[in-house]
C-alpha cells in the first residue's frame, strides 16, 4: 500500500530534521532555515509560470532549508537543501528534476546570492544515470522535460545554458544512511566540544 | 505590539543576515527583561543544533550560564530530537512561534520521557512577554522570571505562564502578610517549574521577606534553608530583592542598625538605595568624613555604598562616609584649609549656628559662642574678627536634633560630642552642605530625596494601625 500524504509529510518532516541536524554535526554548514512556513521568503519561490499577481499555493516552491557553510574555502556560502528521508528511490526521479527546476528558477532570479543546491537523501536512485546527475545535460533534460518543470523553471522563456551549467556546478547530491547518522556523527561530550570550539570560531571571526 | 509579532516582523525582514539580526535584537531585549542582571551574548548563530543563539551570565554568579536556543521548528519532533542532544546541558528552548498543541501530551510529554529530572526549559514568545508584562512591585514580580532563566524547567506556555505568574504573586503577597496558607499553596506551582537550586531560591525569598515585615519566623509555612534573617539573609534582600518599594525596606530597615549594614558584607548592593533612603531617620552615626573625589567617568549621580568602614554616599566630586564611630572610618581625612570668612557666611546663609572658631593671622584661635543662635551673617562680633586679614574659619558648632554637631572645616569632620548620634537624614542635610559646596543639582536631590521618601514611610502610627483593616472600614 503506497503511503498516505500525511505519512509523506511526517517522513519529508523527519528527513529535513534529520538533514539539519547531520548538516550541522559535520561542522561546515549553519542550517539557519528550517521552518519554510516562517521567515517565507528565505525559502520559498514563485514558479516562473506563476502569474505575478498570484496567490495560489501551488504557484510557489519551497526548499526544506537553507544556510550558511563554514570553514574552509566555502566559508559564507550560501546552500539552500531539500531532503528525501526514502527507504527506497521511490519517486526520487522525478522529483530530483522538479529539485533541478527550482535550483534554476533560483539562479536565473538570484544566483549571485545562492551558491549550493543540496539534494540530501537516504536512498539512490536514478543509479542507471548517477553519474549524469550533476551534468548540464542533465539539467537541461530535466527542465525541458516536463510541463511541471517547465512552468517552475522557465514559464514563458527560453532555457539558458548559461543558467543551466550554472546549477550543475551548483548541485551537491548527498546520499546518508541511517547508520552514519548513530556511528559517524558526534554525540554527547563531543557535540559539547566542538560547540566550544564553533562558539570561538565565529568569535574569532 | 507583541513579542510574537515582533518576531514574526523580523523574520519577515528580506536579508538573511538583517533578519536574523532584528529578531535575535527583539528576544535578547526580551530575555534582558526576565532579569535585568544578566548578560545576554549573542553567540553569532541561529537556530543551530547544538550551538546555542544566546549564552546567557550573571556576572555576580561566575559559576552560572544558560545556553539560549532559538527555534523555528517549533512541532514536537523537532524539540523532543532536541532534548535528546541537549538536555544535558539544561538549556532553554525558545521558539519563534507558538509550541505545537496539536498532540496530546506533545512536548510535555517528550520532556518528561527524556528525563524525569530535566532542567530543560522549553517555552514560546506569549509566555516570555506574560512574566515581562508586569511591573516591579512591593509583590516581587521580577523574582520568578529571573529564577526562570537561571533554572526554569518544563514546557511553559501562555497558559502555564499566567498560572506562574500568579502563584508567584500570591506566595510573596502572602509572605508579606503572614498568611501560611496562600504561602503554601503557591509553592508546589512554583517548584514544579524550577530546578532545586532555583526553587530553594525562590522559598528564601519568601521566608526572609515573612520575618523582615514582622512575621512569626516559626509560623512560615514551608522548611527553607535558612537559619532566618541572619546576615545572609539580609545580603541576599539587599543584594537581590528586585522591589524598591519605601514601605517594604522600611519594614526591614526595622531589623538593621548601621553597626549591622556595616557588617553584613555588601559592597554596592543593588537595593542599598532604597533601603538607606527609606531608614534615612533611623540609621546612627557618630561622625560624618567627607573627601574630596574625582568625577566619575560615567557620571552616573549619586550612588551608595559600604566601604571604608562606613556608609558611603558618593557625589559628583565628594564621597561622604558616616560611620557609628570616628575610629571605625578607615581612612585619613583631607587635609584642607578652614573656610575664609566671605566663604563661610555663604556657606552658613541658611544656618543658625551656636559655636564658630576663627583662627587669626596670629595662629591665635578664638571661639566664638552663644547662649542662644546666632546668624553668621549679621552677628557683629563675629564679623569684628573674621574680617580680619588672615584669618580663617575653622570649625562650626549647629544644633542638629536637639544636639550640637561641630563641623571641622580643616579635616572636613562632623561630630558631636561624646556619644551623641545622628541619623543619616540629618547629617547629610545640615553637616554635609556645611563641609562640602554641593555643586550639582543631582546630589541635592539625592538628599532631597531622602527626606522625601522618610516623610513618606514614617507617618506617625494611628490608634487603628493594628486593627484588622476589615475592621476599620466598619
Amino acid at each position: 500500500m503506497p503511503p498516505t500524504g500525511e505519512q509523506i509529510q511526517q517522513l519529508g518532516e523527519q528527513g529535513s530534521q534529520r538533514a539539519k541536524r547531520w548538516l550541522e554535526s559535520t561542522c561546515r554548514a549553519e542550517v539557519k532555515w528550517n521552518n519554510p512556513s516562517v521567515g517565507i521568503e528565505k525559502l520559498q519561490f514563485r514558479k516562473a509560470g506563476a502569474p505575478a499577481d498570484s496567490d495560489a499555493q501551488g504557484d510557489f516552491f519551497s526548499f526544506d532549508l537553507g544556510g550558511t557553510m563554514l570553514g574552509g574555502g566555502a566559508d559564507g556560502e550560501v546552500f539552500l537543501a531539500e531532503s528525501k528521508k526514502y527507504a527506497t528511490a521511490a519517486d526520487q526521479g522525478t522529483e530530483y528534476r522538479k529539485f533541478l527546476a527550482k535550483c534554476y528558477r533560483v539562479t536565473a532570479e538570484q544566483g549571485a546570492f545562492y551558491d549550493n543546491f543540496l539534494w540530501i537523501t537516504w536512498a539512490p536512485f536514478l543509479v542507471n544515470t548517477w553519474d549524469e546527475l550533476l551534468t548540464p545535460t542533465f539539467v537541461e533534460s530535466a527542465i525541458v522535460g516536463s510541463d511541471a518543470c517547465k512552468y517552475i523553471a522557465l514559464g514563458d522563456a527560453p532555457y539558458d545554458p548559461v543558467v543551466g551549467t550554472g546549477v550543475a556546478s551548483k548541485v551537491l547530491v548527498v546520499v546518508l544512511a541511517d547508520g552514519q547518522e548513530v556511528v559517524l556523527a558526534l554525540h554527547g561530550d563531543e557535540l559539547m566540544h566542538v560547540r566550544k570550539a564553533l562558539l570561538e570560531f565565529r568569535t574569532a571571526s | 505590539m507583541s513579542l510574537q509579532t515582533e518576531i514574526l516582523d523580523g523574520l519577515e525582514v528580506r536579508g538573511w543576515d538583517d533578519s536574523i539580526a532584528a529578531v535575535k535584537h527583539v528576544v535578547a531585549n526580551a530575555l534582558h527583561r526576565l532579569d535585568r542582571s544578566a548578560e545576554v551574548k549573542d553567540t553569532g548563530y541561529f537556530n543551530h543544533s547544538f550551538v546555542p543563539d544566546f549564552v546567557v551570565t550573571w556576572p555576580r554568579e561566575q559559576d552560572r550560564t544558560r545556553d539560549v536556543f532559538l527555534r523555528l521548528d517549533t512541532s514536537t519532533a523537532f524539540l523532543s530530537g532536541d532534548l535528546r542532544y541537549l538536555a544535558d546541558t539544561r538549556p532553554l528552548l525558545l521558539g519563534l512561534g507558538a509550541l505545537d498543541a496539536s498532540d496530546g501530551d506533545g512536548v510535555e510529554g517528550s520532556i518528561g520521557a527524556a528525563s524525569s529530572d530535566t532542567r530543560v526549559m522549553v517555552t514560546e514568545p506569549a509566555a516570555v512577554e506574560r512574566f515581562t508584562e508586569s511591573p516591579p512591585s512591593a509583590n516581587f514580580t521580577q523574582v520568578l522570571p529571573a529564577a526562570l532563566l537561571k533554572g526554569g524547567r518544563g514546557v511553559i506556555r501562555e497558559a502555564t505562564a499566567g498560572g506562574l505568574a500568579a502563584a508567584s504573586e500570591g506566595f510573596f503577597s502572602g509572605a508579606r502578610t503572614h498568611e501560611p496558607l496562600i504561602v503554601q499553596e503557591a509553592v508546589p506551582i512554583l517548584s514544579d517549574h524550577l530546578d532545586q537550586r532555583q526553587s530553594d531560591r525562590l522559598l528564601n525569598f519568601g521566608r526572609i521577606v515573612w520575618e523582615a515585615t514582622g512575621g512569626d519566623p516559626t509560623a512560615f509555612p514551608v522548611p527553607t534553608d535558612l537559619g532566618g534573617v541572619d546576615d545572609a539573609g539580609l545580603r541576599f534582600l539587599l543584594d537581590e530583592a528586585p522591589s524598591d518599594d519605601p514601605g517594604f525596606w522600611r519594614s526591614v530597615g526595622r531589623l538593621i542598625t548601621l553597626e549591622r549594614l556595616l557588617s553584613i558584607g555588601i559592597r554596592e548592593a543593588s537595593n542599598l538605595a532604597p533601603f538607606v533612603r527609606a531608614n534615612a531617620d533611623r540609621l546612627y552615626a557618630r561622625a560624618l568624613l567627607v573627601k574630596a573625589s574625582q568625577r566619575s567617568l560615567d557620571d552616573s549621580g549619586p550612588s551608595w555604598a559600604i566601604e571604608s568602614g562606613g556608609l558611603v554616599l558618593r557625589g559628583s566630586d565628594f564621597i561622604a562616609y558616616m560611620a557609628p564611630r570616628r575610629d571605625d572610618l578607615a581612612m585619613k581625612p583631607d587635609e584642607a584649609r578652614g573656610l575664609d570668612f566671605e566663604a563661610f557666611r555663604h556657606r552658613t546663609s541658611h544656618e543658625q549656628v551656636e559655636t564658630v572658631t576663627i583662627v587669626a593671622g596670629d595662629a591665635k584661635t578664638v571661639t566664638i559662642r552663644s547662649e542662644t543662635m546666632f546668624d553668621p551673617a549679621t552677628d557683629v562680633v563675629l564679623a569684628s574678627v573674621g574680617e580680619l586679614p588672615g584669618t580663617v574659619i575653622e570649625r562650626v558648632g549647629l544644633i542638629v536634633a536637639g544636639k550640637h554637631l561641630e563641623c571641622d572645616f580643616a579635616s572636613r569632620v562632623a561630630s558631636g560630642h561624646t556619644n551623641a548620634v545622628f541619623d543619616v537624614e540629618a547629617l547629610l542635610e545640615r553637616g554635609l552642605p556645611m563641609l562640602w559646596p554641593l555643586s550639582d543639582d543631582r546630589d541635592r536631590a539625592e538628599i532631597q530625596e531622602l527626606r522625601r521618601v522618610v516623610a513618606s514611610v514614617s507617618l506617625p502610627p494611628s490608634l487603628f494601625d493594628d486593627l484588622d483593616p476589615s475592621i476599620q472600614g466598619q
